[in-house]
């Protein structure tokens, strides 16, 4: 069992905290108050309210104990910096960030602390792609 | 030197002025074509519409080649996120961020970048003007032999002529705060509780003005 920590309780936040939870992992994720309202109730997770970027609220989310933080917070730029202090600031050894435009897909390197990018317009590109190309082939 | 300056809201924009004035090469980055309006139809730079934290966009206003780089856009978190890449990616000599969040600077400045937090900067200012200190000190001038100091008046030297706060050689009066309005005293003024006096003030001249101030007997 690892701990992990999710920033960001969007659409991402919480696939990624469902499929946490279920591989049996303490997950606790971290947003600002007003995204927590439609999360799923069946998803049970430590609940911290506050912003990635505040390293007070990382703190209390239990940075510091984490094997994983993974970021998918509501704009790049925050995602970016809530990354940087997970890794620089706090140690963490794995840090995996969502990115959001793919014109900010450069940024996304291990000098602002990521070590696994998830560039989600890229994956659809490359499933559809190939099945593009299994087609045709057929 | 050529400068980028990326955000051109009051303060980019502001600078970025300041800045071709003094005869540097400004290139100012907006995501927001419009918000080059404030650069007024003077400005000898030249403005690039387009997100700063696009590879490109920092490209075509030369960030490889800049001497320095000013973040100064709405957001924290883009102004870090831009300052750390000049800095790593680009080598940019002398980068500055603003940050609004004067709690996140310090965090920023372990982090590497030179971050610069108007608000804190402003708390502490208006906190000198309205109680905490009597004798502030604003500025070095030259390499610290003067220091501008601005010194409340207090009720004791109320009606009295400026001058007797004045010492030849260590201590000139360079102007008087009165109620929110600021002018150049002449031989004729007097101070009144309360006034905020600006003074040049040579090294070691610093206790003589207090002692004229009356805090020192």
């Amino acid at each position: 069992m690892r701990n992990v920590l999710i920033v960001g309780a969007g659409r991402v936040g919480r696939s990624v905290a469902a499929e946490s939870v279920a591989a049996g992992h303490r997950t606790a994720v971290l947003d600002s108050e007003d995204r927590w309202v439609d999360w799923p109730p069946d998803v049970v997770v430590t609940r911290h309210v506050g912003s990635g970027t505040d390293v007070d609220a990382l703190e209390r989310a239990g940075v510091r104990r984490c094997d994983a933080v993974i970021v998918a917070a509501e704009s790049d730029a925050v995602t970016l910096v809530a990354a940087t202090l997970a890794k620089f600031e706090f140690g963490v050894p794995l840090v995996v960030a969502r990115v959001i435009d793919p014109a900010h897909r450069w940024l996304f390197g291990a000098d602002l602390g990521v070590d696994v990018v998830v560039d989600d317009a890229r994956l659809v590109a490359d499933v559809v792609t190939e099945s593009l190309a299994r087609a045709v082939s057929r | 030197m050529k400068v980028i300056v990326v955000g051109s809201g009051r303060v980019g924009a502001g600078l970025a002025l300041r800045l071709s004035l003094d005869g540097h090469a400004v290139q100012v980055v907006d995501v927001d074509a419009d918000a080059f309006h404030r650069l007024g139809t003077h400005f000898p730079g030249v403005s690039v519409a387009g997100d700063g934290l696009d590879e490109s966009v920092l490209r075509a206003a030369g960030i490889e080649h800049t001497d320095a780089l000013a973040a100064v856009t709405g957001s924290d978190e883009v102004n870090v996120v831009l300052a750390r890449v000049a800095l790593r990616r680009f080598r940019v000599p002398r980068v500055v961020a603003r940050v609004y969040d004067p709690k996140e600077a310090d965090v920023y400045r372990r982090l590497g970048v030179q971050t610069i937090a108007p608000v804190s900067w402003e708390i502490g200012r208006l906190a000198e003007l309205l109680v905490l200190v009597d004798v502030a000190p604003i500025t070095a001038l030259g390499a610290g032999q003067v220091d501008l100091i601005e010194a409340i008046v207090p009720a004791l030297l109320d009606g009295r002529p400026l001058g007797e706060l004045e010492s030849p050689g260590e201590i000139r009066a360079a102007a008087v705060t009165r109620a929110g309005r600021t002018f150049v005293p002449d031989a004729a003024t007097r101070v009144h509780d309360g006034d905020i006096v600006s003074l040049a003030v040579a090294g070691g001249g610093a206790e003589r003005l207090e002692a004229l101030l009356g805090r020192r007997t």
